[in-house]
């Protein structure tokens, strides 16, 4: 049966545009054709769920009447009352069939993966755990059944993000854009699927399909001698590391440009990374809707809680101790796997080395100027490009396997 | 911000859309393959000359100069001074070989690329090269679907007016092959011809503008690959080779080359092959050929339908057997009779056929300066070699009669232990 | 002492210098103000007006110049 994997090839850019069409010439003269939206939105998410991978779309359907039921049921509770211990158990409810998809791997629960796993259940999570939050927090007041759904199954992002935020959405698909403002979001989202097949199946092609085995075979050949340390392992490192780059940034733009068409102001993920001067202006610019989630959601509030509290006098402890709290909880998101979360502590220490760096620099009035950026950018690009090389798991293979 | 009409956005991707289908249904041939193109394809062992149509059509049609399809796996690769190659172009023989292989290619990989060749082996001359380790029970077709063509797959579904057993063997083994089978138009078509239907009009028109599109993506991008190999090896090889195109100087020249480069190991392997492939696991593959078996193979009966397309074709073929390294398959305890079983085995399924022009070296191993490696001929090799391919190609091309028989392409055949009683009675 | 000097006031502090010449420059976009000292600010804001600002609350693009913090103070306690 016929199976579609979003953005995979050029035939699927060609349906869903033309899929998408009505609703953009509606758009363009003021109407918003909601129940059409929804219906291609419907066909598009069945299409990456059927034949062989039905599984996963029953795995989808329970998952969402649990969090439509969970967020409706707090909602309701805190309208009436706001006891921290209901909004933990909230939460952790929200974000427990994540939880034992990343666990289950790890203790060969093989069947836990294949009844609950799906493609997407991370960028879903986030979405719904972040309604629980806001609406602890009295942001967000009520709850609508029906916009809830929309928001959490909006199909350009449904399987990779970029992860959008409830309120922010919702002031979207409630209205229409003015025309002007819809032209130019249609020449932006041309651009940015442009750019995005340049990333995705140029630039990614080049590095991932035509480069990378190639240097990856060199590197095991000469494993044998010095502990599979070789020149050739910095030839991973670069390849594997821009090939990660180029492909979910390649993704990203296809994502944000498809909800442009749409109507719909998706954040974008990625701000030239590789241009960042220190680690902290990194995470700014890298998966940016991975990143500031991860601020909003759990560093602040880890600050905000260790501060309000009093746990700890020095404020320097209390930022130090969130970074490596956030980044290894980043980490054990990506897998149970000891170099995903080796990579968590690595940024984790990296954001607490850079801090430090920082507070001396402006102590101590480190010269700065054109030479000494251009410097920081070299230096930061390195330390992420070594951060990644642990990351896309090639030293286990180098070294375990 | 400026007010921008749909026209501006949308204009130039029109405009690019309209170019690119220009380009990629303009009737008119867009590239130019020059000599040295050829020159340079005939020994650049890339992929995309496996896979390519426009660089072999090139070649083979060529009219100032003959080149010879020359098919075989890793073997064509050791560039050597007395491989085909540079004997043809230092005697400026009447011939030049047209290297189509790589370390991975099998007969099934071949048979497609036959099918985009039709002309260049349509009463000519070819030289096919055996390799035993093709021919293993297991793991068959690995890197098949590096050396994966559509536009083979669809040359062949063109050319079938009926549909033979060959045909049908072929769909089969296809769709076992991902590449095949996940490609739900590939998968469809295959299908048809796997269940004994020719294919509707309707088929033939998409298969047309399929094949069109992409023969132009063939032609834009096949002279991307660039070889180094022509100006690297032939050419600085050319300085070693006696001036005379005679046989006792070639091969006191090999002897003096083969000995000079195996002086690291007791095996008779080149230096290089041995110090980076060979020392380091040395011990542990002592007796590591041990469970090989060459005898019950698809690989068989995929031979089987490179046999009949050259029998269709009338193609006049030499086959060369290659043998492997004595010392080597001694000390990794290579099963004698086995191998000279399934040597057997094959020779049979050739001369039963008609295809007599076999050049079997698979006793020679044993000869000093023979193998370049374990399993490659080399120096001496390619002189014994050059003792049939020399006059088989100088002579030209002679009227064949070939005989095929479809049994081969059974399960019998391809699971048959060889015994000399049972090969000369299967029928 | 009025609104905007008092968050002028805790602004200072949090930063670490003055800000005073500098009301509608962005201080996220130069650096001044982290994550970290976000969240000073707002508990510093909840303890000195006794207002609610919860995370959730704080949009960056409403909060990143020390005048429109002090407008949304304003409208906070208004």
């Amino acid at each position: 049966m016929l199976n579609i994997q979003p953005y995979a090839d050029p035939k699927y850019f060609v349906i869903l545009l033309l899929a998408l069409a009505p609703l953009a010439i509606g758009l363009y003269f003021g109407k918003r054709f909601a129940l059409y939206e929804v219906i291609v939105s419907l066909v598009f998410i069945f299409l990456m769920f059927n034949g062989s991978k039905y599984h996963e779309g029953y795995a989808l359907v329970i998952y969402m009447i649990w969090q439509w039921l969970l967020v409706w049921a707090y909602t309701l509770y805190r309208k009436k009352s706001n006891n921290s211990w209901v909004f933990y158990g909230a939460t952790f409810l929200g974000a427990l069939p994540l939880v034992l998809i990343k666990i289950a791997p790890a203790a060969n629960w093989t069947h836990v993966s294949t009844l609950l796993g799906f493609m997407g259940i991370s960028y879903l999570t986030f979405r719904s755990v972040a309604m629980i939050m806001e609406t602890r927090d009295g942001s967000i007041k009520d709850f609508d059944p029906w916009l809830f759904l929309r928001f959490m199954l909006f199909m350009p992002a449904i399987s990779s993000g970029p992860i959008d935020r409830y309120r922010r959405f919702v002031k979207d698909i409630v209205t229409v854009p003015t025309r002007e403002k819809y032209v130019a979001m249609l020449e932006k989202a041309v651009w940015y699927f442009f750019l995005g097949f340049l990333y995705k199946f140029i630039l990614a092609y080049i590095l991932g399909t035509l480069l990378l085995p190639h240097v990856e075979h060199l590197t095991l050949l000469s494993a044998s001698a010095h502990h599979g340390w070789s020149w050739w392992l910095i030839a991973v490192m670069y390849v594997d590391g821009l090939y990660l780059f180029f492909d979910f940034a390649g993704y990203s733009l296809f994502a944000v440009a498809t909800s442009y068409v749409m109507g719909i102001e998706l954040p974008m993920n990625f701000n030239k990374p590789f241009l960042a001067k220190n680690l902290k202006d990194f995470w700014n610019r890298w998966h940016m809707s991975l990143s500031f989630w991860f601020r909003d959601y759990i560093f602040m509030r880890l600050v905000f809680l260790m501060m309000k509290k009093k746990w700890f006098k020095s404020r320097v402890t209390i930022s130090n101790i969130a970074y490596i709290a956030n980044m290894l909880i980043m980490g054990f998101w990506h897998g149970l796997t000891w170099y995903y979360i080796a990579y968590g502590l690595f940024h984790g220490v990296g954001l607490v080395i850079n801090d430090a760096w920082l507070r001396y620099k402006k102590k101590h009035n480190v010269p700065h100027n054109k030479f000494t950026e251009i410097l920081a950018i070299i230096i930061t690009f390195h330390v992420v490009m070594i951060s990644f090389l642990l990351f896309l798991g090639f030293l286990d293979k180098l070294w375990f396997q | 911000m400026k007010k921008r009409g749909l026209w501006w956005v949308f204009g130039p991707v029109l405009v690019a859309f309209i170019l690119i289908g220009a380009l990629f249904l303009a009737p008119f041939s867009l590239n130019h393959t020059t000599q040295k193109n050829i020159q340079d394809a005939s020994v650049s062992f890339s992929k995309d000359v496996v896979k390519g149509q426009t660089i072999k059509t090139a070649a083979f049609s060529d009219k100032q100069m003959r080149y010879v399809p020359f098919f075989g796996s890793s073997e064509l690769l050791r560039l050597d001074t007395m491989h085909p190659t540079m004997l043809a172009e230092k005697y400026d023989r009447n011939y030049r070989p047209f290297l189509l292989g790589q370390a991975g290619t099998e007969s099934l990989t071949h048979y497609l690329s036959m099918q985009e060749m039709q002309p260049a082996l349509h009463k000519k001359q070819a030289v096919f090269v055996v390799s035993r380790q093709w021919f293993t029970k297991k793991q068959s077709k690995l890197a098949f679907s590096e050396f994966y063509s559509p536009l083979q797959t669809l040359n062949w579904l063109k050319s079938i007016q009926h549909i033979t057993p060959t045909d049908r063997y072929i769909a089969h083994e296809l769709l076992q092959e991902a590449r095949i089978k996940n490609s739900p138009f590939y998968a469809n078509l295959v299908t048809k011809i796997s269940g004994n239907k020719l294919l509707s009009n309707h088929d033939k028109k998409i298969i047309a503008l399929r094949y069109h599109t992409l023969l132009r993506e063939d032609q834009l991008f096949s002279n991307v690959t660039v070889s180094n190999n022509w100006n690297k090896k032939v050419i600085p090889a050319m300085k070693h080779l006696p001036e005379q195109d005679d046989e006792d100087s070639l091969l006191h020249e090999a002897t003096r080359i083969g000995k000079a480069q195996t002086t690291n190991n007791s095996f008779g392997i080149k230096n290089s092959f041995y110090k980076y492939r060979v020392k380091n696991n040395v011990k542990k593959l002592a007796n590591s050929q041990k469970q090989f078996d060459y005898r019950q193979s698809e690989e068989y009966a995929d031979f089987q339908a490179v046999l009949s397309e050259f029998a269709k074709q009338h193609t006049d073929v030499l086959f060369v057997i290659q043998p492997v390294n004595q010392k080597w398959a001694n000390y990794t305890g290579l099963n004698k009779e086995m191998y000279y079983q399934s040597v057997n085995k094959v020779k049979q399924q050739l001369t039963s056929q008609g295809f007599n022009n076999i050049a079997d070296f698979s006793h020679e191993g044993n000869k000093k300066y023979f193998m370049q490696d374990t399993i490659h001929m080399g120096w001496n090799g390619w002189v014994a070699a050059d003792r049939h391919i020399k006059p088989f190609l100088t002579d030209g091309y002679q009227p064949t009669n070939y005989h095929i028989n479809d049994r081969y392409l059974t399960r019998e055949w391809q699971n048959l232990i060889p015994t000399d009683d049972n090969l000369s009675e299967f029928k | 002492m009025a609104v905007k000097e008092e968050v002028i006031d805790i602004l200072n502090t949090i930063i670490g210098e003055d800000i005073s010449d500098q009301m509608d420059d962005d201080f996220f976009e130069s650096g001044l103000l982290d994550s970290m000292a976000t969240v000073e600010l707002l508990l510093d804001l909840e303890g000195k007006f006794d207002i609610q600002a919860p995370v959730s609350e704080f949009d960056r693009n409403e909060w990143n110049t020390p005048n429109k913090v002090v407008n949304k103070v304003e409208s906070l306690i208004g």
